[in-house]
């Protein structure tokens, strides 16, 4: 785990002095104020449903956010011929694997988090519960982290940064599109592709303000799966 | 068919040799092997596909699916011939743990057709089992031949992979396909597990609930009235699957059948069930039937979430309403006219709120027909015999000495009687408070502390008085409960008493504070021979029934039963609108006169605040939102990255 925490460490560091992880910051923020702005501004609303739609948003956003941060953690390496570096490190593949996964959520925590304004500008003229704004905020992180997950499978698995991001965004869009499929199926299939979809019915409980421990354990699942996934992948050089 | 190893090995020795071994014999593995896997692969796909989706046409299923059973079962016979073939020990020992995987997709199939087919149900003597039992097997057996079949597939392929370039190789490297196989195990089993966590999760239901504003919860009144039925309350559920709306519903009626055995429901596709859907009267999406017996109640919603949001707000109260419709026959509740009610409050009586409509829908949500009782209606000769309440609700004007008799004569005969005085009325009240065996002082209270609500900012504001005094009475129960942070508004209130040698049994269900005094005078001051006291302010009295009454005619509890009270200004659409523990006090009252007060509690009808703002605030929080908070951020981030690298350029 030290290791782990070694490569996150030096990630973040990158991070930092990189400009940008800044610039996707500051674009992700403009997206949730024009989508906040265009729901919480747009005629008299509940405040209730601007909080709720401000989720769905911000959900979103951190969905592709945390995608396109996934997709250099690998690949990048793999197309700059420094995962050789990584591989021959005395470290394991799942502790490079975790230091990046930390890495890249803390900036996407870091990302989602700095938005809070905008839920806590609706106590100046409307109602809303702090919890709700907790649990909304907890489960765009949960999502966040089985995209994140989900981006560096994808990443592992690709030979360039291009051909990672249409997988990330082709996988994502399958994941988050389920819903559509369960819809136009039959029981019991429909209910299973409803369960596995990554947004619709998953996220929308934190979104009204209601923490599930059926959905905590899902997102919880579907990032360690990937990871996993990821891992197994980088160690399916020593057997391919 | 299997190839013998004696045939097959020209084939092999065909093959190039490995570069890397060139002294070594070329392998004996027959040319049909590298199809092994796909082989076994593509008939699991035909067995999917024969059995989801022909699964209708039963020609085209048996063709799939008996092509896809015989598929897997030969490719893993040639696969088990191979292994036991196979010179090599490091070879063998591969193709044997290959074997066994493509075993376990056959048990996987075994158990599959063994749960879902007719036969394979009556051989393990599922079809004839108990409900219950038979849904633990359906269940125990889906999750059994999944997960074998994920870790059946998932290795093999991955074994498979590992092992495609070594086929031809005179040497196979037995650790590399145990490493494949042994990641495919992990995944599949990650994959397994995640799945039954998720489950098992799902299944405890635990949540927490912040929302501040939601589809409303089932309430304890709901779920009272639920567990009274003495027989089975069935709810049918019409939604299209997998519907936001249907979704909300399900999590409501789930709710309700935790704590009620009595209770079942079931969600219904109308178009996949078309003769459920016309025995029930549906013709449209969105629609929940109660059946209590032959009683069928229907409550229609909306598909579409955003039109559907308003009725999930209120969804218990409609739901309560339409349930005691099922549950009990319809009862009518008179509303007295002819002498200046609330109810018949018009132009500026009407303007502040002196009026009964929320009373008026709360009788309605309760299975009470209200209507009109009047002179022209008889008042002056006799209550109707189908009158199970009677409501007088502030009058103006004293009544006629035959209708105070009338009245008598219903209290006598069982009749139940909600009775509000207002302390204003020009006329005497004291006959009707006698109709409960009360007396009725029509002096104004005010308080001398601070437990009163400002309206016009002077001193006539201590008349109007606050109060959280419940006693333990049914009438009472749920706000009894709650009075710590409960308190029912009572906006200039007489007094009760009781009167002297009455026989009924009186219980004062609310009293003001210690602070308060009549206020003879009318100066809202204490002084003079006035003095701090707790006054009554409201009652709930029974009395036995009269000899000589029959039984059978008395509607609701076998008494007399009153409700009184000494403000009728509390039952308005103005306080009703203002406080909802006037509704509940209301409803409580109604409930216990109706003999329903086993139902007491709160119904759950969620507020939400609307964020009103003006045009200035728009642009702050637009240009704020929008443009100062990204702009700062990246502002931030180039400061930081100009101070990185010049730090690197230094230390270069």
């Amino acid at each position: 785990m030290r290791n782990a925490l070694l490569v996150a460490g030096r990630e973040i560091g990158s991070y930092g002095r990189s400009l940008l992880g800044w610039a996707i910051g500051a674009a992700a923020l403009l997206v949730e104020g024009v989508w906040f702005s265009a729901n919480g501004l747009s005629g008299s609303r509940m405040s209730a449903d601007v909080l709720r739609e401000f989720f769905n948003g911000a959900s979103g956003v951190t969905m592709i956010v945390a995608v396109l941060m996934s997709i250099p953690l690998l690949a990048g390496e793999r197309e700059r011929g420094t995962l050789v570096l990584l591989n021959t490190a005395p470290i394991r593949d799942i502790e490079i694997i975790v230091g990046k996964y930390l890495a890249a959520f803390a900036m996407i925590a870091l990302i989602t988090l700095v938005s809070v304004y905008m839920p806590l500008l609706i106590f100046v003229n409307g109602k809303v519960s702090l919890g709700h704004v907790a649990v909304g905020y907890t489960g765009i992180l949960l999502l966040g982290s089985a995209a994140l997950a989900l981006g560096m499978f994808t990443s592992a698995v690709s030979r360039s940064q291009v051909m990672a991001a249409i997988l990330g965004g082709l996988l994502l869009a399958v994941m988050v599109t389920l819903w559509l499929v369960a819809k136009v199926t039959e029981p019991p299939v429909n209910g299973v592709l409803a369960g596995m979809a990554l947004h619709h019915q998953r996220q929308f409980p934190f979104m009204t303000g209601v923490l599930k421990l059926e959905n905590v354990v899902y997102y919880v699942a579907v990032t360690y799966f990937f990871l996993l996934a990821a891992t197994k992948t980088l160690e399916a050089r020593r057997w391919r | 068919m299997a190839l013998k190893p004696k045939e097959a090995a020209p084939a092999a020795e065909k093959a190039p040799e490995g570069k890397a071994d060139k002294g070594a014999k070329a392998p004996a593995a027959p040319s049909y092997a590298p199809f092994l896997a796909p082989a076994f692969v593509g008939s699991l796909v035909l067995v999917f596909i024969g059995e989801r989706m022909l699964g209708n046409v039963e020609t085209w299923r048996l063709v799939f699916s008996g092509l896809g059973v015989l598929g897997a079962g030969v490719s893993t016979a040639l696969r088990f011939v191979q292994a036991s073939a196979e010179k090599d020990p490091e070879r063998r020992k591969i193709e044997r743990a290959l074997s066994l995987f493509a075993a376990l997709g056959l048990v996987a199939l075994g158990i599959y057709f063994a749960g879902n087919t007719e036969v394979g149900r009556r051989m393990l003597g599922i079809l004839d089992a108990a409900p219950d039992k038979r849904a633990r097997f359906d269940g125990a057996s889906t999750v059994a031949w999944v997960v074998l079949i994920l870790v059946s597939v998932v290795p093999l392929v991955f074994g498979e992979i590992a092992l495609a370039p070594m086929r031809r190789a005179p040497r196979v490297e037995g650790r590399r396909v145990r490493a494949a196989t042994i990641a495919g195990l992990s995944l599949a089993l990650a994959v397994a597990y995640a799945a039954l966590f998720t489950y098992a999760a799902g299944e405890l239901d635990a949540k927490v609930d912040f929302s501040y504003f939601r589809t409303a919860k089932a309430s304890e009144s709901t779920k009272k009235i639920v567990t009274s039925a003495p027989d089975t309350v069935e709810v049918r559920a019409f939604f299209p699957p997998m519907n936001d709306v249907g979704l909300e519903v399900e999590g409501y009626l789930a709710d309700i059948a935790k704590g009620a055995p009595n209770f079942k429901y079931g969600f219904y596709d109308r178009l996949l069930n078309p003769q459920l859907a016309k025995d029930n009267k549906v013709t449209q999406d969105a629609v929940i039937v109660i059946l209590r017996g032959p009683t069928r109640e229907t409550l229609t919603l909306d598909k579409e979430m955003n039109k559907a949001a308003a009725k999930l707000k209120t969804l218990d109260a409609d739901f309560q309403k339409a349930l005691l419709k099922a549950m009990k026959e319809q009862r009518t509740a008179y509303f007295t006219v002819g002498h200046g009610e609330l109810n018949e409050g018009q132009g500026a009586a009407a303007a502040e709120g002196r009026t009964s409509k929320i009373l008026r829908r709360l009788l309605e949500s309760q299975n009470y027909v209200v209507k009109d009782l009047g002179m022209p209606q008889g008042l002056a000769n006799v209550v109707p015999e189908d009158a199970s309440l009677v409501v007088v609700l502030g009058p103006s004007q004293a009544f006629l000495p035959e209708e105070i008799t009338s009245l008598e004569k219903y209290a006598a005969r069982g009749g139940k009687l909600l009775l509000a005085l207002d302390p204003e009325t020009k006329g005497d009240l004291a006959p009707l408070a006698a109709l409960a065996d009360l007396a009725f002082d029509p002096t104004v209270l005010a308080t001398t502390d601070q437990l009163f609500v400002p309206r016009r900012r002077n001193a006539s504001d201590k008349a109007n008085l606050v109060s959280n005094r419940f006693s333990s009475h049914a009438s009472v129960s749920t706000l009894s409960r709650v009075s710590q942070r409960a308190v029912v508004l009572v906006p200039v209130a007489g007094s009760l008493d009781k009167k002297a040698g009455s026989e009924p049994k009186v219980d004062f269900v609310l009293r003001s504070s210690g602070a308060a005094f009549a206020d003879k005078n009318g100066n809202y001051e204490i002084d003079g021979d006035e003095k701090k006291a707790t006054f009554n302010l409201a009652a709930a009295v029974t009395k036995p029934l009269a000899d000589g009454v029959d039984k059978a005619k008395v509607k609701g509890p076998q008494e007399m039963r009153a409700f009184v009270i000494a403000d009728a200004d509390a039952l308005s659409d103005l306080a009703l609108g203002v406080a909802e523990t006037n509704q509940l006090f209301a409803m409580d009252a109604v409930r216990w006169l109706g003999g329903d007060e086993s139902f007491s509690g709160e119904i759950v009808t969620p507020e939400d605040v609307r964020i009103e703002h003006t045009k200035q605030k728009d642009t702050y929080w637009f240009y704020g939102t929008i443009i100062g908070a990204p702009a700062l951020l990246f502002g931030v981030g180039l400061l930081v990255t100009r101070r990185a690298r010049r730090m690197a350029g230094r230390k270069a």
